[in-house]
């Protein structure tokens, strides 16, 4: 029994506290949050935006650090920088009621960028690697370049956030106004009337399919995008959702975000070979 | 397994690719911790109804259209119906505008909203040749749709719409 609890254990560590692997991936997904970060607040908190010295301040933290994480220098740091610049401006929203500042699709963004600061994912596609490399060039010439290979328990704990993201939005669906159409309904007049979509508001039935369809997808994915062996049809379906979601309803960077988020869900060390494979380093990779 | 792949890979790498950082510990304490705040911080507000900014809740999209009717504004004169609105004729829009539905002005959060959302219908009654303008329809809550009757919304009574909490709900919509 003793013997068994020290496997189960052990495998748990792989698994997460000690999950380590290909920094590719990561490191795609700090560049894509940077460029989210700047796209979602570039516009509203310009210099030319602040009130008062303190959100001055704010600004010019915001843009330094999305800057750093997305040329990756100092890349962990810079993560930490936006994600709590990131936070700041959500729960600045909540207290002030800027209109979206404390939505969750802020919330998932902050949170996302300070998870991945529990990853390497300056190893890779970065200025922090270019010094490495330089500096590593320079001391030992002879010697193998520094891999791209570090911890990413940080990836991990990004997919149990996708996976309780939407464990917790089906069981906020699963009531019978949901579930009978009535609340997506609702959604729609709101979207659609007046607009060249208002036609669907003439088929409830389809309507009330659709909120069934949603909350079952998102139940399945909040358990399929944890099993490796289910990712092959899990991972599409999650990104027609979110691709669903950002053609038919104003979801901001909603959707983006998760579509970024979805790299933690894929094997490092196959994102790594893939990338060498369509750069045409297969040979390369074949021997890491 | 991919873990097991992984920690080949590990093996593959040597002394160079061993983890930095935190010990080892500190590191499986923090990772439990985490995750357990991540998998269980939602149920604070969803199940125990404990808000807090920081303990967020993934209940998006679900205030979106609370607040909104859906009917018909009926323009009387006399006993006579002369004319029939939607929702957005009686606003005078083309569309909902493209905000952030919970800072619409004109949401229908209690009885007293549908008079306000038809106080520009009322303005400019005499165009439409009435006296009186009723509505029959539904509000959205996020109980599902509400029915609405307001007899005389330019006056301001006669009015039932069965959609006790919606105001409530409104504070907890985003």
């Amino acid at each position: 029994m003793t013997v068994d609890l020290q496997t189960i254990a052990a495998r748990f560590d792989r698994w997460g506290p000690s999950f380590t692997g290909s920094t590719r991936a990561v490191a795609l997904m700090r560049i894509g949050l940077a460029v989210i970060a700047i796209t979602r607040f570039g516009g509203e908190i310009g210099f030319h935006q602040a009130q008062n010295p303190g959100t001055l301040l704010l600004s010019a933290l915001f843009f330094l650090m999305v800057a750093m994480m997305f040329v990756g220098y100092l890349s962990r740091f810079a993560c930490i920088g936006t994600g709590l610049s990131v936070m700041c401006l959500y729960i600045a929203g909540a207290l002030t009621q800027t209109a979206g500042w404390a939505h969750h699709h802020v919330y998932l963004l902050g949170t996302a960028c300070l998870l991945l600061a529990l990853t390497e994912c300056g190893r890779s596609y970065s200025l922090d690697r270019w010094r490495v490399l330089n500096a590593a060039r320079r001391a030992r010439p002879t010697q193998p370049e520094p891999r791209e290979y570090g911890l990413l328990w940080g990836q991990r704990l990004i997919a149990l956030q996708l996976s309780a993201m939407y464990f917790w939005t089906a069981i906020d669906k699963t009531d019978r106004a949901f579930l009978s159409g009535e609340r997506l309904e609702q959604t729609f007049v709101w979207v659609y009337s007046g607009r060249a979509l208002e036609f669907v508001l003439a088929y409830p039935g389809m309507i009330a399919l659709l909120s069934v369809i949603v909350v079952i997808v998102e139940y399945v994915l909040a358990v399929a995008i944890l099993v490796p062996r289910w990712r092959i049809w899990a991972l599409p379906m999650g990104l027609a959702l979110h691709a669903g979601f950002y053609l038919m309803l104003p979801v901001h960077t909603y959707s983006a975000t998760a579509m970024v988020l979805y790299l933690a869900l894929l094997d490092p060390a196959r994102v790594h070979s893939f990338i060498d494979r369509i750069q045409g380093h297969e040979r390369v990779a074949h021997h890491l | 397994m991919q873990g097991d792949e992984m920690s080949a890979d590990a093996r593959r790498e040597g002394v160079d690719s061993r983890p930095s950082g935190l010990p080892t510990q500190l590191r499986r304490a923090g990772f439990v911790g985490i995750a357990l705040f991540i998998l269980l911080a939602p149920s604070a507000g969803q199940v125990f109804g404990v808000k807090h900014l920081l303990l967020r809740e993934w209940v998006m999209y679900s205030g979106v259209g609370v607040g909104i009717p859906r009917g018909e504004f009926r323009i009387w004169r006399g006993d006579h119906m002369v004319a029939t609105l939607s929702p957005l004729e009686a606003l005078d829009l083309p569309a909902y505008p493209s905000v952030i539905h919970y800072t619409f002005a004109h949401r229908v959060l209690d009885d007293a909203d549908l008079p306000a959302f038809a106080a520009r219908l009322c303005e400019a009654l005499a165009d439409h040749d009435g006296d009186r303008v009723s509505f029959e329809g539904v509000v959205g809550t996020r109980a599902g749709w509400r029915r609405a009757q307001h007899g005389d919304v330019c006056k301001g009574d006669g009015h039932q719409i069965t959609a006790a909490g919606s105001q409530r709900e409104a504070e907890h919509d985003r």
